[in-house]
C-alpha cells in the first residue's frame, strides 16, 4: 500500500494518518535494546532473521527459555510476564512459544488466539495443521506454487508424501517444514550485553612506584573519560583493578592476585580530576606487594549526561568550553567515599504530623530534587506548613521517659525534677486512618513545657510520659 | 589590663596588621583583621542590632571560625551533663546558618547549601524550614547532613565541606576538638570564605582554641509562650570585649505560633530588641 493509498482510506474531515519516515536503522537498533532488556528472563536471545517485512528486516526476537522457565512460574506465565514488560515499554506484542524455533515462530505470528504450540511434536503438528503455509516460513515463490496447487495450510503440505516434495519445491520446503515440527536444527545467534567501556595498561614489568601507578591511573582515567564523551554518558561507579604480583605460596601457586577497589558518583562524572579525587584515597592504602603489572579500569555504572549549551559568542552562559562542575555533587561524592554512603545525608520533610514519621533522610547519593509542577507545589506546600508548626528544634533520638502529676506542675526526666514554668497544650495528634501501620499507635497528648530553667521541652503523654524533644 | 586596652585601641584604629597565610609570597602585601571598609572583612549579621553593634565590621566575618557552646539542663555540675547530655543551640546556629548561607550565596551568585556536621548539630528540618519567607530562604532543601564516626573523620569532614565551593555555612559538633583541630579549621575557612559554626559542650570552656569568636548560650526563663535564650559573647578578635565583663543579651524566636494576624512582624526571625514588647520590658537586652 503506498502513502496515498492510505490517505484515500480514510474519509474526508476525519484524522489524518500518522506519518512516519521508515527509518530501518533506528529500528534494529531499537529491536537491538529491546533484546538486551529481555537478557533479564533467559540468557540466549536474538534477533529473529525471517520476518514478514518486505524490506528484510528483522521484526522479531527469539528467546531459548530452556532452564528458565522455572524461574518465573512456568513458561506461560513467563511468557505473560515477557509480554508485559515489553508492553510496558509501549511496544505491541504477541509472544509464541513451542518446543522449537520454527513453532514458536509461526505460533506468535500465524496463531491467531493460541499462542501455544504445545509440549512435544504430534501437539506441535496438530497446533501447527490449521495454519496458513507462511507459518512454515517458505520463501516467496515457494509459497506462490504450493498457493497455486490449492495447498493453503501447513497440513495440507505436511499430508503429501515426503519424498515427492524435494522433487517439486526443492529441498527449502522440507527443511523449513522439518524445522517447525522439531525435527531439523535451528540457531539463535544470541545479543551479546555491551561491555562496559574500560580501559587497559599494562606494565613493562612489575611497577612498585606509587608515582608511576597513580601517574597511569590518571592517564587511563583521561582516556576514559575522553571515550566516554564520545557516547554522551558519565561514570556512575568506577571498578579499578590491579593485578599484581605476591609471593606464591600454598593458597595462592601463581603468585598472582588481583586488588579491586571502586568509588561510586551521585551524578555522572566525566571529570579526571575528581574521579581521581575520589579513587586516590583509596590508592593510597593499597599493598603493592612485589609490584603491579596491570590496570584496568572499568565504568562498571555509567549514567547519560546531559550535553550542556555552549554561549558561542562568549557572556554570561559561556563556560569557558568546559562542563561547569556539579560542586555540590563532588563534595556529596568525597564525603560518601570516605565516611560511607549512609553517613551523608539529606532531610526530606514528609506529610505527616506524627513527629517520627515527619521527615525522614535519605542517602545524598540517591537524593534527586521533587521533579514536574505537581510535586514541587506539594512539596513547597509541605515546607511551608513544616515552617509554622510549633516543633522543637532538636528531636531526641529515642523518646526519654518522664514522669509528671496530672497537672504537670513537675516534670521528673533525666534523674531530675524541675517544676514547670509554663505548659501549652495539649496538642492533640492522632493515628493517620489512611495508614494502617500507624493505626494501632493510637492517640497522643503533646504539651510544650517550660522547665525552671527556661528550657522549652516538648512532652507526650500517652500511657504515661515522655520527652520527645527540646528547644536548644 | 592596660596592655590589653591598648591593644583594643589599636585595633580599632585599624593599626593592627595580620599576614595573610597566602599573602607573604604575593609581595609580602599585609592585610588588615580589622578595618572600617566593610569589603576588607566581609561580615553576616547576627539580624539582632543590638549585638551587630558591638561585633567588629557589624556582624560574624565570613571565612572564620565561631564558637557556641551549648548547655545543660539546669545543672552545670560537669558529670551530669557529661551522663544526661548537654543540649546544643541548633535554633540559633540553624538561624545563623541561614543568614550566612545567604550572604556567602549572594558573594558567589549560586545557590549553596549548607553542612550539618556531627549528629548533635543536626536540626530538625522544622527548624530547617523556619524563616521561609525571612528573605532568607529556607535550607530544608539545601541541606547536607554528615556523620562523622569518631572525631578524626568530623574534623577531615569539616575541613572538607569549609573549603568547598558549594558551601555557604557550615554547622559542627565541636565537641573533643583540641587546639591543634581548630587551627586547621581557622585555616580551612578563611581558604573558602565559609563561616564554620561550631558547637560545643559546656565543660569545654576552658579549652584552648584559635576560633575567632566564643560565644555562650544558655535558657532564660520566660513568662511568654516562647523559646528564649541567654547569649554571651565570651571572646571575639578585634571587639572591645573585657573578659570580666562579657556582654549578654536575651534573644527569642518570633515564630508566627502565637500570632497569626502579626505574621508579617513575625517574619523577624529573632529578636533581641525586646523593649518594645508588651509585658517583656523586664527581659531588656542587658549588656556590660
Amino acid at each position: 500500500m503506498t502513502l496515498a493509498h492510505a490517505r484515500a482510506l480514510f474519509p474526508p474531515g476525519s484524522h489524518e494518518p500518522i506519518v512516519e519516515p521508515l527509518a530501518p536503522e533506528e529500528d534494529r537498533r531499537s529491536l537491538h535494546r529491546l533484546a538486551q532488556m529481555l537478557l533479564r528472563f533467559a540468557p540466549i536471545v536474538g534477533l529473529d532473521p525471517d520476518t514478514l517485512e518486505e524490506d528484510g528486516e528483522p521484526d522479531g526476537l527469539l528467546m531459548d527459555v530452556s532452564g528458565c522457565a522455572h524461574l518465573f512460574g512456568g513458561e506461560g506465565e513467563m511468557a505473560r510476564r515477557v509480554a508485559r514488560s515489553v508492553r510496558r515499554l509501549g511496544v505491541e506484542c504477541r509472544v509464541g512459544r513451542g518446543p522449537c524455533i520454527g513453532a514458536a515462530w509461526a505460533m506468535a505470528r500465524f496463531g491467531g488466539e493460541r499462542l501455544d504450540a504445545g509440549r512435544d511434536e504430534p501437539e506441535t503438528s496438530a497446533s501447527l495443521d490449521p495454519l496458513s503455509i507462511a507459518a512454515l516460513r517458505p520463501p516467496m515463490e515457494v509459497r506462490a506454487g504450493l498457493l497455486e496447487l490449492g495447498l493453503a495450510t501447513v497440513g495440507d503440505v505436511r499430508r503429501l508424501p515426503r519424498a515427492s516434495l524435494p522433487s517439486r519445491f526443492g529441498a527449502v520446503l522440507i527443511r523449513r517444514l522439518d524445522q517447525a515440527l522439531g525435527r531439523g536444527l535451528e540457531f539463535i545467534e544470541p545479543v551479546r550485553p555491551e561491555p562496559p567501556p574500560r580501559c587497559a595498561r599494562t606494565f613493562d614489568g612489575p611497577c612498585v612506584q606509587p608515582e608511576a601507578i597513580a601517574g597511569a591511573i590518571l592517564g587511563l582515567l583521561g582516556e576514559l573519560c575522553e571515550s566516554l564523551r564520545a557516547r554522551g554518558v558519565g561514570v556512575r561507579a568506577l571498578g579499578v583493578e590491579l593485578h599484581r604480583l605476591v609471593h606464591p605460596g600454598e593458597s595462592n601457586r601463581r603468585g598472582r592476585d588481583v586488588v579491586r577497589e571502586g568509588v561510586q558518583v551521585s551524578r555522572p562524572s566525566r571529570d579526571p580530576r575528581h574521579l581521581w579525587s575520589l579513587l586516590r584515597p583509596r590508592m593510597e592504602r593499597v599493598n603493592l606487594g612485589f609490584g603491579i603489572e596491570r590496570i584496568v579500569l572499568t565504568a562498571s555504572r555509567t549514567g547519560r549526561m546531559r550535553p550542556r549549551q555552549l554561549c558561542v559568542a562568549g557572556g554570561v552562559g559561556d563556560v569557558g568550553g568546559e562542563e561547569e562542575p556539579d560542586r555540590l555533587a563532588e563534595l556529596v561524592d568525597t564525603l560518601s567515599n570516605r565516611l560511607g554512603e549512609g553517613r551523608v545525608l539529606r532531610p526530606v520533610v514528609r506529610g505527616s504530623h506524627v513527629p517520627e514519621r515527619s521527615f525522614r533522610t535519605v542517602a545524598a547519593m540517591r537524593w534527586r530534587e521533587p521533579r514536574g509542577c505537581e510535586a514541587r507545589d506539594e512539596h513547597r506546600a509541605l515546607v511551608d506548613l513544616a515552617a509554622r508548626l510549633e516543633r522543637p528544634s532538636v528531636l531526641l533520638e529515642r523518646p526519654e521517659p518522664a514522669d509528671a502529676d496530672d497537672g504537670l506542675t513537675r516534670l521528673r526526666w533525666r534523674g531530675r525534677e524541675p517544676r514547670v514554668r509554663l505548659a501549652v497544650g495539649p496538642e492533640r495528634i492522632g493515628a493517620e486512618w489512611w495508614d494502617r501501620r500507624t493505626l494501632s499507635r493510637g492517640e497522643s497528648l503533646f504539651y510544650r513545657v517550660q522547665l525552671e530553667s527556661g528550657l522549652w521541652v516538648w512532652v507526650e503523654r500517652r500511657e504515661g510520659w515522655r520527652v520527645r524533644g527540646v528547644w536548644g | 589590663m592596660v596592655l590589653s586596652k591598648r591593644l583594643h585601641e589599636l585595633i580599632s584604629a585599624g593599626k593592627v596588621h595580620r599576614l595573610g597565610a597566602g599573602e607573604v609570597g604575593a609581595g609580602g602585601r599585609l592585610r588588615a583583621i580589622f578595618e572600617d571598609r566593610p569589603e576588607a572583612c566581609p561580615t553576616v549579621p547576627l539580624g539582632i542590632p543590638a549585638i551587630d553593634a558591638v561585633l567588629p565590621g557589624g556582624g560574624l566575618p565570613l571565612g572564620a571560625v565561631h564558637e557556641w557552646f551549648g548547655f545543660g539542663e539546669g545543672s552545670a555540675d560537669e558529670p551530669v551533663l557529661r551522663r544526661g547530655g548537654w543540649i546544643t543551640p541548633v535554633s540559633l546556629l540553624t538561624h545563623l546558618a541561614r543568614r550566612a548561607c545567604g550572604v556567602v550565596s549572594a558573594r558567589r551568585g549560586e545557590a549553596l547549601a549548607v553542612a550539618f556536621i556531627g549528629r548533635r548539630s543536626w536540626p530538625t528540618p522544622w527548624a530547617m524550614a523556619a524563616g521561609a519567607r525571612t528573605g532568607f530562604p529556607a535550607i530544608v532543601d539545601r541541606s547536607l547532613l554528615i556523620d562523622p564516626a569518631d572525631v578524626d573523620q568530623r574534623v577531615w569532614a569539616i575541613d572538607v565541606a569549609l573549603r568547598s565551593r558549594a558551601i555557604g555555612a557550615v554547622v559542627a559538633d565541636g565537641s573533643g576538638l583540641d587546639l591543634s583541630a581548630t587551627r586547621r579549621l581557622q585555616l580551612a575557612a578563611e581558604a573558602g570564605g565559609t563561616p564554620a559554626l561550631v558547637v560545643r559542650p559546656p565543660w569545654e570552656v576552658p579549652v584552648l582554641s584559635s576560633s575567632w569568636s566564643r560565644w555562650l548560650v544558655g535558657p532564660a526563663s520566660t513568662g511568654w509562650s516562647r523559646p528564649r535564650w541567654r547569649v554571651t559573647l565570651a571572646r571575639c578578635r578585634g571587639a572591645a570585649v573585657a573578659p570580666d565583663a562579657a556582654p549578654s543579651w536575651l534573644v527569642e524566636i518570633a515564630r508566627p505560633w502565637s500570632s497569626e494576624h502579626r505574621r508579617e512582624e513575625s517574619l523577624l526571625d529573632l529578636a533581641a530588641d525586646l523593649v518594645d514588647r508588651p509585658g517583656a520590658a523586664s527581659a531588656v537586652a542587658l549588656s556590660a
